[in-house]
């Protein structure tokens, strides 16, 4: 019989990780039925413990440990890690606590990008934590510096709202177009019906939006005429880095040759449909430029893309540019556009190379370091693919990730589930033996009770989104209290041939977590239940010494009426 | 009544029989092709409540904004095309009060959104405006133009079926085989033909005696290649013309098609569940077709929903060449002759056609996959 | 509670850990006697295939240098003569060569199709990884707008769209190219929202999440480079397809207008001579059917060798 309350919580003072009353719940498929994976759970781990969470699949507890992790953040609940409250923190400061949080999955192989060589996925955790830490790479053309400031604080103020704005104000734009080629008038001549809405509505975040773009724009061109724009901007980098009279030559340059291909192509457009043509292009490069200086103020990485896109941009121009020309010209520019663009590609990916290949060389003695913990081979290692491992081996480079920015508690789901039974011993001494070394604290998610036991120092019995017992593992062993834990110690196979095969009582199946029962949620299988099973949900309770079962007739302790009603069994309160 | 309770447990069955009814009523009523597509959707809708309802609604609900989104596409990219409805329709020596009075009546001179609100009030209702050039109404046209390509589309998909079925089975059965290469081989060849090519190609071969190579002619005279003989007309002479320009959208189609189900089929026969069959002793032919397709059949009829809707309007060039005088013909005429209102008005009913279409595909998918039917019941598998 | 024991000092690739092997598919015994997996090269056919594409593609660039007639020289008195030895593929109504008109059609068909399925990719990938990875109400929004362009006809979207952005012919090609780079953005992005959809529900991603990993950073860092390899094959199909649409929109006229030629308005043309003059047709028909075959055969093949899983349709 499980249930819901915190009386097996311990003083908030001494628990490292503390979970109350967290509730997950999911709409699935089509028909808007909604999952209560799990209801009111609480849990909570001092230091240096581990806790283990069983229950069969579909219990919710795997549920528990990503909801623990916030990904997805649970429905509703509290969980604290180190006292810091991680449901109402916001995106940026819960990607702070995510050094100290870490996670290890159940399937190695998938766990691991299988386009990424070992050496790139386990360093990943150090370099998402270094490109947060320190933003850009570093520079040093005072332009750069200056211009990154500036851009960090516009940056930080405008960008949140633009995710929304800027749809608004680009589906404002296309109306103008559409509207201004259909007929010479103006746009509010054409509005008519619309006229009221689009006024109360429209243009107020037309403006807000135009304004912002435009307050963009104007510190885009400031910073694009100090030279940071590729094609050349990156040459004028890199050549600044060596010596800044030549980046500051080469980033005017730059900035000239730009200027005159937008000028030239702009004057080649002719006619009507121009216009549209040129907000086209126009709009193309000014959100690759807002795009690419907002994103170099934050990280090389995002960097790349921008500087893909505003190559692209330059591409079209350089297109339009050329299709003005005719005959051998064309055929002769077009070669030429060809080389730079290479070159600049080269040098392009030449500065990102030289970015990654830095951060790879910082994060290289960690990684190895991490390996060699785990049990792996650096050597041999590094530049595989996860394909070319077996299942223990990825559990352990899985290990290796988790460990490698120095956390404090790890969630392990079921992490031996999915291996053969002669490497799930070694995982788990391998997990022993990290526990130690670093003095982590683990939650140990499982659906085998025998592995759990020897892991954890304290047991939590799950069933159908709730709480059934929480105790010691061989206090639970030797005498269960909860009749759900009974049942699942009784189908642990015991390798005595001496003694007799225990007949295993036919238990039926798990309920759906879309329409669990009412009340108590086992009681659709409990050999004991009774009618105040089906209408009182029962709660956590001390049952004994540091035993909590969360059931109306527990099998240790008196129930509730103080009667004991363990002895004949009655099948009612089934469905 | 324990036939409601069946027809539950099992619709699919009964829709594919209300359907088969309709077709073959259709056939001989010839009632106006709106009736015939309106009620197959119905009878489609009907299925998809008796298996799950809430899903059907959202489904049908679902297409509402995409038809919103395409009506304004099409309604904007018409007002915005350069010419005058008005001196079309007058001619260019028009004057400017002639001009001013059309405008007026036509209600030309009202706002943009004006006019994109009471054209879409009228086309719900029905009236999807008038063509002056034509002098008929815009749902006259497209009825008149719509049952040949209609025509057209099905027996192409027919044609496509016939060849891409068994091609598709046996070389899943043989793959990797000489077989399954050779055909697959020349399969891509149908798929790479550009259809009017291929037309093209048929016409100089089959219609028109062929090329002359040296002294001998490569060719045949047999089926005509071009004009359109309706139905009512006659049979024989409606199927002589149109085999032509289904067999050349049917070949490229059937490529796409047989590649599905083959890769499909592939898949499915590695399943355990064959190999029981072919232990049991069951002939492989039965295995195939009987076991294994239905299970296949499933990206193979998502494409077919989306060969069906693109078929309808866009076999334009075929139409063209052929001189079927279908709706595809129908708009591009009216491009070329500035009738814009024409395009409108075709380009919408093909687009809601389209859509139905595919949302009939969904609800097919329903009744043949019981996998997707229930709500509620352990569905949901391992992994607490 | 313990050292550890058996600590892994070499590490060789080793099975599956599921226990199979990597070959273990090809010695079972199954219904469907598959051949092996050719592991090897890609085989003939596959490189006569790129052998035409490189040709002609350096054909098309070189063109103005090449030892060619020019594409409006014309030829009074051949008028409509069959293939020879001056013109091998012999002159059209208008007394051009056709090879020369050929290789020049050539440009059109390839620039068009190249650059616009480049851009396509990048712009429905875009999309549709968008789409695919947050799902939700974006992804709803995304969709209902990309189906919209969708059920619309494509030849009549292209049409409408070429008169709507440039009633003059001047800037035609470059409007080609926006213009089947909106028609492409649907399909495009629908394939890559499958893929996403399937990529980013790996565990994997979630574990980037959990080390505070940025969305856009996952988004290309993590599922992007499983996506891509479809999807470079798909663009091969895909630039195949626009040759397809540019040769139907020759055909009616609205392509690059003359005098530049372009093989759908080749085909159109000869149309009027099919009996007796065919090659005039068939010579562009069939080059333009060489190309597209080519390079659906090249995608497939190199779909086939480094995604023998996957399926892009």
């Amino acid at each position: 019989m499980a249930g819901s309350g915190s009386a097996h919580l311990r003083n908030e003072h001494e628990t490292l990780l503390r979970v109350e009353n967290m509730v997950v719940e999911f709409p699935i498929g089509q028909t808007g039925d909604v999952v209560h994976a799990v209801s009111d759970v609480s849990l909570d781990l001092i230091e240096g413990e581990t806790l283990g969470l069983v229950g069969e699949s579909g219990c919710g507890k795997s549920t528990t440990g990503k909801a623990i992790m916030q990904v997805p953040r649970p429905t509703s609940g509290s969980v604290q890690l180190d006292d810091v409250e991680l449901t109402t923190l916001d995106d940026d400061a819960l990607r702070e606590t995510r050094p100290t949080l870490q996670m290890i999955f159940q399937d190695p192989i998938s766990a691991l990008n299988p386009r990424r060589s070992v050496r790139d996925i386990i360093a990943e955790p150090l370099v998402i934590r270094w490109e947060e830490e320190e933003g850009r790479p570093a520079t040093s053309l005072w332009f750069e510096r200056f211009g990154q400031q500036l851009f960090t604080r516009v940056a930080s103020v405008v960008v949140k709202p633009m995710r929304f704005v800027l749809p608004l104000g680009a589906i404002a734009m296309v109306l103008w177009i559409i509207s201004e080629a259909a007929e010479e008038r103006r746009f509010e001549d054409q509005l008519g019906w619309t006229q009221l809405p689009a006024q109360i509505i429209g243009f107020p975040v037309l403006a807000i939006g135009l304004g912002v773009l435009a307050v963009l724009a104007l510190l885009s061109a400031i910073w694009l005429l100090l030279g940071i724009f590729v094609p050349f901007g990156v040459v004028s980098k890199v050549l600044g880095d060596i010596s800044r009279p030549v980046g500051l030559a080469c980033a005017l340059f730059s900035a000239a040759t730009w200027v005159f291909m937008v000028w030239r192509t702009w004057n080649s457009l002719t006619g009507y449909s121009a216009w549209i043509v040129r907000v086209f292009v126009i709009g193309f490069a000014v959100a690759s430029v807002v795009w690419f200086v907002v994103a170099l103020t934050r990280s090389s990485a995002s960097g790349a893309t921008s500087v893909a896109l505003a190559l692209a941009s330059a591409a079209a121009l350089q297109v339009f540019y050329i299709s003005g020309l005719d005959g051998v010209t064309k055929l002769a520019v077009l070669i030429g556009a060809a080389i730079v663009n290479l070159i600049v590609w080269r040098i392009v990916k030449r500065q990102l190379g030289l970015r990654r290949d830095e951060l790879r060389a910082r994060s290289e003695p960690k990684v190895r370091e991490m390996l060699e913990t785990v049990g792996i081979n650096p050597d041999n290692a590094l530049d595989r693919k996860p394909f070319e491992f077996s299942g223990g081996q990825a559990q352990r480079l899985s290990i290796a990730r988790a460990l490698i920015t120095d956390p404090k508690v790890i969630i392990c789901d079921e992490p031996v589930s999915a291996l053969d039974v002669s490497v799930q011993a070694q995982i788990l001494n391998l997990l022993e033996d990290m526990k130690e070394r670093y003095g982590l604290t683990l939650v140990f998610i499982a659906h085998d009770l025998a592995v759990v036991k020897n892991v954890s120092d304290r047991v939590a019995v799950m069933y159908l989104g709730k709480l059934c017992e929480v105790a010691d593992p061989d206090d639970l062993y030797a005498a269960p209290a909860h009749p759900y834990s009974q049942l699942l110690l009784s189908a642990i196979p015991k390798p005595d041939p001496t003694k007799p095969a225990e007949e295993t009582p036919n238990t039926g199946e798990l309920p759906s977590p879309i329409d669990p029962p009412s009340g108590c949620r086992f009681r659709t299988r409990c050999p004991l239940a009774q009618d105040r099973c089906a209408t009182e949900e029962p709660t956590m309770r001390e049952v004994a010494p540091n035993r909590f079962v969360a059931c109306h007739f527990p099998l240790i302790g008196s129930d509730d009426e103080g009667s004991a009603t363990h002895a004949g069994a009655t099948a009612a309160g089934a469905r | 009544m324990g036939v409601i309770r069946e027809l539950r447990a099992r619709p699919g069955p009964f829709v594919f029989a209300a359907l088969v009814v309709v077709v073959v009523w259709a056939w001989f009523a010839r009632p106006p092709v709106s009736w015939t597509f309106a009620l197959v959707f119905l009878i489609g809708l009907l299925g998809a409540f008796l298996t799950n309802g809430r899903y059907a609604l959202q489904r049908v609900l679902g297409v509402v904004p995409i038809l919103l989104v395409v009506s304004f596409i099409v309604f904007s990219l018409m007002a915005s095309l350069p010419g005058d409805p008005a001196i079309n329709i007058l001619g260019p020596a028009a004057t400017p009060d002639a001009v001013e009075r059309i405008n007026a009546e036509l209600g030309l001179d009202e706002p943009f959104f004006n006019r994109y609100g009471n054209w879409l009030g009228d086309a719900v209702m029905g009236d999807l405006g008038e063509s002056v050039q034509l002098r008929e109404t815009i749902a006259d046209g497209v009825s008149r133009t719509l049952t040949p390509s209609l025509q057209l589309m099905a027996y192409s998909l027919i044609l496509a079926s016939l060849i891409a079925f068994p091609m598709g089975v046996y070389t899943a059965y043989r793959n990797g085989q000489r077989q399954d290469r050779v055909i697959n081989a020349v399969m891509l060849g149908f798929f790479a033909v550009p259809p009017f090519v291929l037309a093209l190609t048929f016409v100089l071969f089959l219609a028109i005696g062929g090329i002359t190579v040296g002294d001998t002619d490569i060719g045949f005279k047999i089926l005509p290649g071009a004009r359109y003989v309706p139905l009512g007309e006659s049979v024989v002479d409606h199927f002589k013309h149109m085999l032509l320009p289904a067999l050349s959208l049917a070949l490229g189609i059937s490529a796409i098609f047989m590649r599905l189900l083959r890769s499909d089929m592939i898949g499915t026969l590695r399943l355990p569940f064959i190999d029981l069959a072919r232990s049991k002793g069951v002939a492989p032919r039965r295995i195939l077709w009987r076991h294994a397709l239905r299970p296949s059949m499933f990206t193979l009829l998502t494409v077919m929903g989306f060969s069906i809707g693109g078929l309808i309007g866009g076999a334009l060039i075929t139409e063209i060449i052929f001189t079927i005088p279908g709706i595809g013909g129908y708009m591009f005429n009216g491009i070329v002759s500035r009738d814009f209102i024409v395009v409108q008005g075709g380009t919408i009913v093909i687009a809601t056609m389209y859509i139905l279409i595919l949302v009939l595909v969904d609800f097919l998918y329903l009744a043949l996959d019981p996998r997707l039917r229930t709500s509620g019941g352990s569905g949901l598998g391992g992994g607490g | 509670m313990g050292a550890v024991s058996n600590i892994d000092r070499d590490v060789e690739p080793g099975p599956d850990w599921r226990g199979d092997s990597i070959n273990a598919a090809a010695t079972e015994p199954a219904f469907v006697e598959e051949a092996k997996l050719n592991r090897g090269g890609f085989g003939v056919m596959f490189w006569v295939a790129v052998t035409f594409l490189v040709t002609l593609t350096l054909a098309a660039i070189f063109a103005e240098v090449l030892p060619l007639y020019e594409f409006d020289e014309t030829f009074r008195g051949e008028n409509r003569d069959g293939p020879s030895r001056s013109h091998w593929f012999g002159v059209d109504g208008g007394g051009r060569d056709i090879f020369t008109r050929v290789i020049y059609g050539a440009q059109i068909s390839l620039i068009i199709s190249s650059v616009g399925a480049v851009l396509a990719l990048v712009i429905g990938g875009m999309v549709g990884l968008t789409a695919g990875y947050y799902r939700g109400r974006v992804d709803s929004v995304i969709t209902t707008f990309t189906d919209a362009t969708l059920v619309i006809p494509p030849l009549i979207l292209a049409l409408s769209l070429i008169l709507f952005l440039d009633n003059d012919a001047n800037r035609r090609i470059l409007i080609l190219i926006v213009v089947f780079v909106l028609l492409s953005i649907a399909p495009i992005g629908r394939v890559v929202r499958a893929s996403t959809l399937v990529w980013s529900e790996r565990e994997f991603v979630l574990a980037a999440k959990t080390m505070g990993a940025r969305n856009g950073r996952i988004m290309f860092r993590e599922v992007l480079p499983n996506v891509a390899p479809a999807l470079i094959s798909y663009s091969l199909i895909v630039m195949a397809g626009l040759i397809v649409v540019e040769g139907g929109v020759a055909f009616v006229g609205l392509s690059v207008p003359p005098p530049t030629p372009t093989w759908g308005d080749m085909i159109n043309k000869g149309r009027g001579d099919l009996d007796v003059a065919p090659h005039i047709t068939l010579m562009p028909a069939m080059i333009m059917f060489l190309t597209v075959l080519a390079l659906n055969f090249v995608g497939d093949k190199v779909q086939e060798r480094f995604e023998p899983r996957e399926s892009v349709l």
